[in-house]
């Protein structure tokens, strides 16, 4: 295989963070350059959180824990979740293969080899 | 008995006198001094954990049941002076006598109930391969620290010396500032019978021992019980190092009455008795009372009469039922939170007598605060003292809210005939034990693991649990041969 330099990135909402089920937009437009391991240039732009953002996360986690239905869901419901997320994750592994040998570093024949 | 006493430090298998001692002192007699112990310094500290990081390879050598008979051995005589050692604890801690006479019981009772899990620890886990013949082992931590508070100190340190010696570790114990004696006179039993070593006594002042028993790089695991304060110093004494640590820290334990409860006579002494065991210094005593509003004025009721004829006075006094608090300080915190919950309006009820002049010692007489407003001191910190707010609920839901919604985590309990309906309001607490139709130490199942959550503490002590808090697990992982 090759590597190219084509920056076409499967991430959807790369300018957002995902915060009590939704995608949100930042308090900020503070941003993280990732860099391409292979290349040492930029490869994505994330936001990058701040202090408001982290309330706002902590705030939804608790509501999430306190008064949410996944502390109350069996371990056996939960699995069911878990599982249905590992589905999805084994799904778009070939996303995954991409993204990840540029971000840091390892080889996609690696990762196809430690894939879940 | 008017001797003073004084005690040593212990360290590597001998005493040591110190080069400079502190006074212990009567908390029923002000000013009143019962005995001096060692003060030891920063190198008596550095002898001790060198000591104890010497001592540890060959202890950890032993089989865990190798080691747990040694320990079970290095009990036998302890009876011999246990009236002496329970009257140095009533004196210096201010207990009244027979709560001192348990407190030694206990201590020795936690080493037989360790004693039956520490065995196991001699076999291994398997996992069969293939990919790996896996096998696991649980290591001692090596050097382990013991901090204990005063209020019930010899069965409070053996909720986790047993634990920490018979899994292998050498072990520091850094007795409490204000009731060292009994201890040191306890330790001195079993230091002569275990390995030069493997335990050390150090007492001296918290800002000078402090430091090497916790900060050093040797010590691998601190176990403190105290309060939350003493908690926070005490891991970031630990972090620089990443010493493990167990804390038990201090608690604001909610009770729940269920409409259901049965609150006869029988009842109602063990609410009162969980509340205000040792006045009140208990980290699991019971320190917030929820009451359904139509059984409000029966729990009251019920409660002053288990008060009315308290006796305050002397712990070696035989009609004393309420010792001092253990230091002035104490007695003023406690005093300030009941007179601040009566000038914001809500109705203190004061109990029983002083039986000798009320400023002779750190004395306080037994009370009750009615409809507390939720914001209050009494309520929302924890008194440690003979104070107990007792509040008035419409909904469980709201009981179960209200209870939870605090810095602590350490215990609670549900009051209620129907064990169904207890165990659905309990299942909804946040706190590391719940007790049924009982509260506090007279309830605590030995054989379960104790702490708590949220500023209650990390990491719990007794049962298997307890045990494994002082190890660690090592995993050695060999490929599997190929068929």
């Amino acid at each position: 295989m090759s590597l190219t330099n084509d920056i076409s990135v499967p991430i959807r909402h790369p300018d957002r963070f995902f915060i009590g089920g939704q995608w949100v937009t930042p308090s900020s437009s503070a941003s993280i350059h990732v860099i391409d391991s292979h290349t040492e240039e930029v490869y994505l732009t994330v936001a990058e959180a701040q202090a408001a953002d982290i309330d706002r996360v902590v705030s939804a986690a608790r509501e999430a824990f306190d008064n949410g239905p996944w502390p109350r869901l069996t371990h056996a419901e939960r699995a069911e979740h878990l599982r249905a997320l590992g589905e999805q994750v084994v799904k778009r592994s070939g996303d995954i293969a991409q993204m990840w040998p540029r971000e840091s570093g390892p080889t996609a024949r690696y990762h196809q080899h430690t894939e879940i | 008995m008017t001797t003073e006493i004084s005690t040593p430090l212990l360290i590597d298998g001998q005493e040591r006198a110190a080069s400079a001692t502190f006074p212990v002192y009567d908390p029923a007699a002000n000013g009143t001094v019962i005995g001096h112990a060692a003060a030891a310094s920063a190198d008596d500290a550095l002898d001790a954990v060198a000591a104890a990081n010497q001592a540890w390879p060959a202890w950890a050598a032993l089989s865990a049941a190798e080691r747990t008979a040694i320990c079970l051995k290095a009990l036998e005589g302890l009876d011999e002076d246990a009236d002496e050692r329970a009257e140095i604890l009533s004196r210096e801690n201010g207990k009244v006598r027979f709560e001192a006479a348990i407190d030694l019981m206990v201590f020795a009772g936690r080493f037989h109930q360790a004693a039956q899990y520490a065995p196991e620890l001699d076999q291994a886990e398997h996992i069969a391969g293939p990919p790996f013949d896996t096998t696991i082992t649980k290591l001692p931590a090596g050097v382990v620290t013991i901090i204990y508070p005063f209020n019930w100190p010899l069965a409070i340190l053996a909720a986790s010396l047993p634990a920490a010696l018979m899994s292998g570790n050498a072990v520091i114990v850094k007795p409490p500032p204000t009731t060292p004696l009994s201890s040191v006179r306890t330790l001195q039993h079993l230091v002569p019978k275990l390995p030069p070593g493997v335990l050390n006594v150090v007492t001296g002042a918290d800002e000078v021992v402090g430091p090497i028993v916790v900060g050093d790089p040797r010590v691998r695991h601190v176990c403190f019980t105290g309060s939350v304060g003493g908690g926070r110093r005490i891991m970031l004494m630990a972090a620089p190092n990443l010493t493990n640590v167990t804390l038990e820290l201090g608690g604001n334990d909610p009770a729940i009455v269920l409409d259901d409860a049965t609150l006869d006579e029988a009842a109602v002494a063990k609410m009162s008795g969980a509340t205000f065991m040792t006045t009140g210094q208990v980290c699991m005593a019971l320190k917030r009372l929820y009451v359904p509003r139509g059984r409000y004025d029966e729990v009251v009721d019920g409660l002053r009469t288990t008060l009315e004829n308290a006796v305050v006075g002397p712990g070696l006094d035989p009609a004393t039922t309420f010792g001092p608090l253990n230091t002035a300080r104490q007695r003023d915190y406690v005093a300030g939170l009941t007179g601040q919950a009566e000038a914001a309006g809500a109705e203190v009820l004061t109990f029983g007598e002083y039986a000798v002049d009320a400023a002779s010692g750190n004395y306080l007489l037994p009370s009750l605060v009615l409809n507390p407003a939720a914001d209050l001191g009494i309520v929302t910190e924890e008194q440690f003292g003979p104070a107990l707010p007792v509040i008035p609920y419409d909904t469980e839901e709201e009981a179960v809210a209200l209870a939870n919604s605090t810095w602590s985590g350490l215990c609670s309990s549900v009051w209620s005939a129907d064990t169904e309906h207890g165990m659905k309001i309990a299942r909804q607490l946040r706190t590391g034990v719940t007790f049924f139709n009982n509260h506090n130490a007279t309830a605590v199942d030995e054989r379960a693991p104790f702490g708590g959550f949220n500023q209650s503490g990390i990491g719990r002590e007794l049962g298997r649990e307890g045990m494994r808090d002082f190890t660690e697990t090592h995993v050695m992982a060999v490929p599997s041969q190929e068929g």
